[in-house]
């Protein structure tokens, strides 16, 4: 492999991590506190406020239903808004966060689910205040399951960002389409299916360790 | 300390409890017993200010606990310590981490949180485990800190909901003893609510038994002792668990006396062990040979509570007489034919 071939792939691998990381943080930003609320806002829940959970799990639904090349174009315009452009790695990082934020919420929401009623149940009877209760029970006794959420939601991350060259990206997808595809290079098209594999396997590796360690105690 | 006036509530129409009023005064330990669904658990969340009644009145301290809004009342709730049956431990946080869970509740700064919380440990006998997580302690270990965590607040009632029921015996017991000596050295009131009748004998000052929502008897465990139970139910809760005949056994007793029957007799003690001599006394003084068909001797440990089942050689009211003025509690289960 020349070093100009070889200095393409790492800038395509730092465009995928990058991609993958920013809609991460973003989606865990955005996407925890939906799943908060969704949460508490089921009926018996810590807020039970129906019809903001009802507005807000249609909401996630709908972002859900939408397939991720074709949310890549409706959102296109505000994309332009958002980061002044609609080509690029920066601009690809939009839609894949809006993606990113209902599916993690959407995961996110089972975990946080699991903690025990009676237990919210004990605390708050302990005089705590909802917010007490979200920040120092519902949060840390459902970070296992967090963790493990995160980690789902990086992969899809991973096979998402492959497409984002549509919008000229770049991105190991990009490369994978340029080179690969349309000029039938084959050996380059299996050298970045191995990048992303190899990425995949890591992200899940180190998610499992993290969710592991934190469960250890917790189970 | 106390005091529930006229509490009545009910679910879609399904009374849960109605009528029931009650007091306990500072330093009391009261025991709640009921069968499941008699309106125990209602009762407790009513207590605690977690279901409004639909009538009626809970003082804590003098305060009617219905009258307060949601804000004030978190500090209201701060007055009660709850001990639960299930602990209702964070799984993510470590002994010390859970006692200091009630202390952030309460505002307290990170210096003084750590004081206390080592005052608390050594108070519940959990030194050495403050750094090890909930599913790393017994179950025992758990309600100690489960207790620890209800006293954090220096409350000024400990209620307890079933505290013992998911403990082994062994646990039970060293867990209600730390509940007495709670009560004897910071003079906190415990109000246990339970559907055992051992954990009441052994820690009650008092029982409130409880029927079908009301309160159908409020007797001190001392009369309770002496066999002084009104309702059929209070004294179902006795029985339920003194040792009951063999089901090989019971098919020979019958419950009228004949000509030649030997009468068959449950000893009871509920505070103290049954005298070792008992039976030879009786043979000493009325020459009546008794043989123990079943017995269950529990000793001091476990606060006395043994329990023998007899038949006397003769049908002799003196003697008979004489056993239940030696004895706690003496009941004639029935009559056996002497050529068994």
């Amino acid at each position: 492999m020349c070093l100009q071939i070889f200095e393409l792939f790492c800038k395509a691998t730092l465009a995928t991590l990058e991609m993958v990381f920013a809609s991460a943080v973003i989606a865990v930003f955005f996407g925890l506190p939906l799943a908060i609320l969704l949460t508490i806002t089921r009926p018996g829940g810590l807020w039970p406020i129906r019809s903001i959970g009802r507005v807000l799990g249609f909401v996630v639904d709908l972002t859900r239903a939408v397939p991720f090349i074709i949310l890549l174009v409706i959102l296109i315009p505000f994309t332009r808004f958002v980061v002044g452009t609609a080509l690029g790695t920066a601009a690809a990082i939009v839609p894949l966060s809006i993606t990113a934020i209902p599916y993690f919420a959407r995961i996110a929401e089972v975990s946080l689910r699991e903690v025990s009623p009676e237990l919210i149940d004990a605390v708050r009877a302990m005089g705590a205040t909802r917010a007490k209760i979200v920040r120092s029970v519902l949060i840390p006794e459902a970070l296992p399951g967090l963790v493990s959420g995160l980690t789902v939601t990086m992969v899809s991350l991973i096979s998402a960002s492959a497409m984002a060259g549509v919008v000229g990206a770049g991105g190991l997808g990009d490369l994978a389409i340029r080179y690969g595809y349309q000029r039938f290079n084959t050996a380059m098209m299996l050298w970045v299916v191995s990048i992303l594999v190899a990425l995949t396997i890591i992200v899940q590796f180190v998610g499992n360790t993290v969710s592991a360690r934190l469960k250890a105690y917790n189970r | 300390m106390l005091k529930v006036e006229n509490l009545s509530k009910a679910f879609d129409g399904r009374i849960a409890l109605e009528k029931v009023s009650f007091s306990v005064q500072v330093g009391e330990i009261v025991g709640i017993i009921g069968r499941s669904g008699a309106g125990k658990t209602t009762l407790l969340r009513c207590l605690n200010g977690a279901e409004t009644p639909d009538t009626g009145h809970v003082f804590i301290e003098g305060k009617d606990l219905s009258r307060f809004k949601e804000r004030d009342l978190l500090a209201l709730r701060q007055r009660i310590g709850l001990v639960f049956q299930s602990f209702n431990l964070l799984q993510s946080r470590t002994v010390t981490g859970n006692i200091s869970l009630a202390l952030e509740i309460l505002g307290i700064p990170k210096k003084e949180r750590r004081y206390r919380i080592e005052k608390l440990i050594q108070l519940v006998g959990l030194e050495g485990q403050e750094t090890k997580y909930p599913t790393q302690l017994s179950g025992g270990q758990k309600q100690r800190v489960g207790i620890a965590r209800a006293l954090a607040g220096n409350p000024a009632i400990l209620l307890c909901d079933e505290a013992t029921s998911a403990l082994d015996p062994e646990a039970t017991t060293s867990i209600l003893a730390l509940l007495e000596e709670i009560n004897k050295e910071l003079g906190v009131t415990i109000v246990l609510i339970t559907h055992e009748m051992d954990v009441i004998r052994n820690l009650a000052h008092r029982v409130l038994v409880l029927d079908q929502g009301c309160i159908v008897e409020d007797i001190s465990t001392e009369a309770l002792a002496k066999g002084q139970a009104h309702h059929a139910l209070t004294r179902s809760f006795i029985n339920d668990d003194q040792v009951n005949l063999a089901d090989c056994l019971r098919s020979f007793v019958t419950e009228k006396a004949f000509s030649v029957a030997m009468p068959v007799l449950r000893l009871g003690s509920m505070r103290n062990e049954l005298s070792s001599t008992l039976l030879t006394d009786l043979y000493r003084t009325f020459g009546i040979t008794a043989s123990i068909l079943q017995a269950d001797i529990r000793g001091k440990s476990s606060g006395g509570h043994d329990t023998l089942v007899l038949t006397l050689s003769h049908n002799h009211e003196h003697a008979i007489q004489w056993l239940s003025q030696n004895v706690e509690d003496l009941e004639v289960i029935g009559y056996v034919s002497s050529d068994l």
